[in-house]
């Protein structure tokens, strides 16, 4: 069923790369934002989230330390990755422990050619998401769909997806551009 | 860039008469931006969608991902604000009420006339700067000055701000709007 080919999936993947898609909706439906880019992942824990559009901004972690970088507002900050990330939908694909310690899984049955995987998260005060569903195509994610408390819904589509594929671990470092401002939240 | 002599607070040309008055005449805006926010050397950034409707608004601000960090409800009757595991919160002050939930505030009372080239009414200008083009370059109100990088043709004919940078002692607030739209 669709809850042990996820796992498979989990288990048999070290690294990931692509495209995507992120979409932001209103609880009632119109769409809030939209964006683009692509993404390196290695387990556990690290990973390169470049947006391309609508504006040029990277997150980059090395399992420890997260950069993230708006190239328009010429800032970086540092932080410590921490909890703050510990549940993000990027740690979903790339954490290191299964998905079973942090959440509850339960097949969510076919539709439009995926089939679905619902987590809810066990310990929901500090979850960051109140589910999400994960849609798989031939054994593989390719679709994220994650419902915060605030009624949004946010829609990632993977796509040109690689795996297993050997990355270098300098992908997962950051160096700032120079005259860009630094601040340091470690 | 060249910067056209400051005009005096009242006249600033036709073109300025112009665009206070398009802002006046359109109360209902929305904006997609993002911001960088440094207080001290402690820095956050995060992008916002910015809905205003008459005399209400509402600002949703995310994190990385897309996340919804906090929703800001404000209107004639105070403003609330949602965080994700919080209770809503409520106060008078907005600015206030972000720094108790987030450790960090935006000085939104005055950005919602700033954002839009425009000094926010009932408050007294310090000083301002009219550049050649009839837009504002540079405003001095409220603590805080505000330097306008860039505009754009949002509306068809009219021009609104794209890049600010805002700073009040330590805390420098540097905003980009990726759109502007009229509120759905």
């Amino acid at each position: 069923d669709a809850v042990a080919t996820l796992e498979h999936f989990f288990q048999s993947t070290t690294t990931l790369s692509g495209r995507f898609t992120q979409k932001v909706y209103e609880t009632n439906g119109p769409e809030i934002s939209h964006s683009s880019g692509t993404f390196e992942l290695a387990r556990p824990g690290r990973f390169r989230w470049s947006y391309v559009t609508p504006h040029r901004q990277v997150l980059v972690s090395n399992g420890h330390k997260l950069w993230i970088y708006d190239k328009g507002l010429a800032q970086v900050t540092v932080r410590a990755v921490g909890k703050t990330l510990g549940r993000a939908p990027i740690m979903l694909l790339g954490g290191g422990a299964p998905l079973s310690d942090a959440y509850t899984l339960s097949d969510d049955g076919t539709r439009n050619a995926l089939a679905w995987v619902k987590l809810v998260p066990k310990d929901t005060r500090n979850s960051q998401f109140q589910s999400i569903l994960l849609g798989l195509h031939a054994g593989k994610v390719v679709r994220m769909v994650m419902f915060d408390q605030f009624g949004h819904r946010t829609v990632i589509d993977f796509s040109a997806v690689k795996r297993n594929q050997t990355l270098p671990a300098s992908d997962f470092r950051f160096v700032p551009p120079k005259g860009v401002d630094v601040v340091n939240m470690l | 860039c060249a910067v056209a002599p400051p005009h005096p607070a009242t006249d600033g040309g036709a073109a300025w008469q112009r665009h206070q008055a398009w802002v006046r005449a359109h109360p209902n805006w929305s904006l997609n931006g993002r911001f960088a926010l440094n207080v001290a050397g402690r820095g956050w950034s995060a992008s916002l969608r910015w809905l205003e409707q008459g005399t209400s608004y509402r600002i949703d601000i995310f994190g990385p991902f897309g996340r919804t960090v906090a929703q800001l409800e404000g209107g004639a009757q105070g403003v609330s604000l949602r965080t994700q595991n919080e209770p809503l919160r409520t106060a008078d002050s907005v600015s206030a009420l972000m720094q108790s939930a987030l450790g960090w505030s935006l000085p939104v009372t005055g950005l919602r006339y700033w954002v839009r080239g425009v000094p926010a009414p009932g408050t007294p200008i310090s000083s301002q700067r009219i550049g050649g083009s009839g837009h504002l370059s540079e405003l001095n109100q409220d603590g805080w000055t505000i330097r306008y990088l860039g505009y754009n043709y949002a509306f068809g004919t009219r021009a609104l701000p794209t890049h600010l940078r805002l700073s009040n002692g330590n805390v420098k607030l540097n905003l980009l709007v990726d759109r502007w739209g009229a509120a759905q």
